[in-house]
């Protein structure tokens, strides 16, 4: 028997969805672990380097949600049919995922921080591709309030990287690629839903 | 084809837009540093303001897919200058508001087959 991954793009939804969840409370267990962390005065690789348990939290949470997040990019390459926007985005996720791994792994401490700047700047890099890359794809069949709703993202993100110093556009970034992912995985998930019920 | 009548609600809401932020640029004006900044963040959406109630106009330059884009486009630079603090909050509010009702109106059906159609200009 053949194995069809489309009968599983429901699933793959949801290790986006689990992606973005295991992030956030990594973030706010995080932030209650090291009551020092400032929002906007620091950054949140900051948390890697925390003298409290934050620094573990910030590691184990770093790699459980990049490999959910690689999951998700490759189901949703794997899944986009002939959308060649979703296959670049499922392949930008799944990178980003790998790169956010190495993130935790690597603190800001290790080796003077290179290594760990490279995989920062690669997976922000890559999450904004993936951002444009869908939206694109969106735009192009018809979804306009989803492309729209992306599009509006991209603003916030320029106006904050324009206004304000690395660590409070870094933070604003990471609610708005963390919110924009959770909505491709929804997206993902209910669009099958509705192509699962009406053949 | 006849003009739908929720067109001219999105070109008042496009020039009011305009009107309240030319009028913020006054009302929340500060000697600073950042001021040059502020004056063109304020200007600018003015300008993006105009433009999206000219796209509600009988012969508007756009097409359904550029308009409601340049909508999007005006609800990002809104919310964004306004987290940017370039923008007071209370024109931020009302700002938004006023963009994501043009972006309603100009996702309604009537309103994009209108804008979409052959328009002469007699």
């Amino acid at each position: 028997m053949k194995a069809d991954i489309t009968k599983h793009a429901t699933a793959i939804g949801w290790f986006g969805i689990l992606a973005v969840a295991v992030f956030c409370i990594m973030w706010l267990a995080c932030m209650a672990a090291d009551d020092t962390w400032v929002w906007g005065a620091n950054a949140i690789s900051d948390f890697g380097v925390s003298d409290t348990d934050a620094a573990d939290y910030f590691e184990y949470g770093c790699m459980v949600s990049g490999i959910l997040l690689a999951a998700f990019g490759a189901g949703l390459a794997l899944t986009s049919g002939p959308k060649t926007g979703l296959l670049a985005a499922g392949t930008f996720y799944a990178l980003a995922g790998v790169c956010i791994i190495f993130i935790g792994q690597y603190d800001s401490d290790y080796n003077g921080g290179n290594a760990h700047s490279f995989f920062a700047w690669t997976a922000a890099l890559l999450l904004l591709g993936a951002m444009i890359a869908s939206a694109a794809q969106y735009w192009q069949c018809g979804k306009l309030a989803l492309g729209g709703i992306a599009v509006t993202l991209f603003c916030i993100i320029c106006a904050c990287v324009l206004a304000f110093e690395f660590e409070k556009w870094e933070v604003w970034s990471a609610v708005v690629m963390l919110a924009w992912t959770a909505m491709v995985a929804g997206y993902q998930m209910t669009s099958h839903i509705k192509r699962g019920k009406s053949q | 084809m006849k003009k739908p009548a929720i067109m001219n609600l999105g070109l008042g809401l496009g020039l009011l837009g305009g009107i309240v932020a030319v009028a913020s640029l006054g009302i929340f004006y500060e000697d600073d540093d950042g001021t040059i900044a502020t004056t063109g963040a304020y200007l600018l959406a003015a300008c993006l303001y105009f433009a999206l109630g000219g796209a509600f106009a009988k012969h508007g330059q756009w097409s359904s897919k550029v308009l409601a884009f340049m909508a999007f486009v005006t609800v990002g630079i809104i919310a964004g200058g306004t987290i940017a603090e370039y923008y007071d909050p209370r024109f931020g509010a009302v700002g938004t508001v006023i963009a994501v009702a043009i972006i309603v109106i100009g996702m309604t059906s009537g309103v994009k087959k209108y804008v979409d159609s052959e328009r002469t200009i007699y």
